[in-house]
């Protein structure tokens, strides 16, 4: 075995050395111990009554802010361009264009919060497209026809 | 001071077209001039200014000359002051979007009154945008309030509203006359 120098032999031997916490150090962890032990209770209370707040705020709340996911399909053969114009975008042409899928189908999905919209499809930047698929709006002041879509909100 | 009072109206429009971002940049000037005192006047009565701006940025796009928006937007505005006064002040601004929106269908004023007391403390605009869905698809106007009528009574949730509607527009689709397609469904779905 490999003689140790001196100062580190002594560092090694002071390590095996027992250690010996004087009475008043463990006595102060000892308290701190049962202060936790005791506290535990309170803490399981008041975790238990903030999860039951959140159940019920979840339960109870009425989400009518909560968008959810409204999908826009249309079949347009030979079509280059599709997009989607109405409340929710303020009719703005080049907010919402629709992804192709296939040769004729176009779609998008766009968040909606609760309500009712009105809205169209414009066909390569110039020819509008009431929804086939939806409900059409009753009022056309302004010449084409536009389609409405409604949405719920999860607890009504 | 006249000076500073013509100058004043000369740059009302466009200070006011700041209070509605929506149209800033959409909407040409004239059109500002003529829809902006409509919007004011539905803000200041407390009436929901989203759909008139809607309207107007719907009429834009649509290429629409300013007297047809401004026209479209006076009838919607005054469709909204009826709805409000027909539901009270209580009403949410949808109940109020969907009442003139079922006014504008030919729904009368005591449809709209009937259908909201039978949604009792409940909030009546699907109701109402079902009223109105039903007569786009070729229901008549009395049919569809009774057919509302009867779902409300029968408690309808508002998604048994929807599915009443989504299931006659298939009807209709399929060749079934829209009043036979309409009353069929809703004895089959509400039969108390």
């Amino acid at each position: 075995m490999t003689e140790l120098p001196g100062n580190l032999r002594d560092i090694v031997t002071q390590l095996k050395e027992p250690v010996t916490a004087s009475a008043g150090f463990r006595e102060r962890v000892m308290n701190a111990v049962r202060a936790t032990n005791a506290r535990r209770p309170l803490a399981w209370i008041v975790g238990g009554l903030l999860a039951a707040g959140v159940a019920l705020f979840l339960l109870f709340h009425p989400r009518s802010d909560i968008e959810r996911p409204t999908t826009f399909l249309l079949l347009a053969p030979h079509a280059t361009t599709v997009a989607l114009v109405g409340d929710f975008n303020d009719w703005d042409p080049s907010a919402t264009p629709l992804q192709s899928v296939g040769d004729s189908a176009w779609f998008v999905v766009v968040s909606l919060k609760p309500g009712r919209y009105r809205y169209s499809f414009v066909v390569d930047g110039q020819r509008w497209m009431a929804d086939p698929t939806a409900a059409r709006a009753v009022d056309h002041d302004f010449g084409p026809e536009s389609s409405v879509v409604t949405v719920l909100s999860r607890r009504t | 001071m006249k000076q500073l009072l013509v100058a004043a109206l000369l740059l009302a429009p466009t200070t006011l077209a700041g209070q509605y971002p929506r149209l800033t940049g959409r909407v040409p000037q004239p059109l500002v001039s003529a829809v902006v005192p409509l919007l004011d006047s539905a803000r200041a009565a407390g009436l929901p200014t989203d759909l008139l701006e809607a309207k107007v940025l719907e009429g834009v796009t649509k290429g629409a000359n300013a007297d047809v928006i401004a026209n479209a937007v006076r009838r919607l505005a005054t469709d909204l002051g009826t709805a409000r006064r027909l539901l009270g002040g209580g009403a949410s601004a949808r109940e109020i979007a969907a009442g003139a929106g079922a006014l504008r269908a030919g729904f009368s004023g005591a449809d709209l009154e009937r259908i909201h007391a039978a949604r009792s403390a409940r909030d009546a605009a699907v109701a109402f945008e079902v009223a109105t869905d039903l007569v786009a698809s070729t229901v008549p106007v009395d049919t569809a309030a009774r057919v509302v009528l009867r779902a409300l009574t029968s408690g309808a949730s508002d998604e048994q509203l929807a599915q009443l509607r989504m299931a006659v527009e298939r009807d209709v689709a399929n060749g079934v006359p829209a009043p036979v397609a309409a009353s069929l469904r809703a004895t089959l779905l509400f039969k108390n």
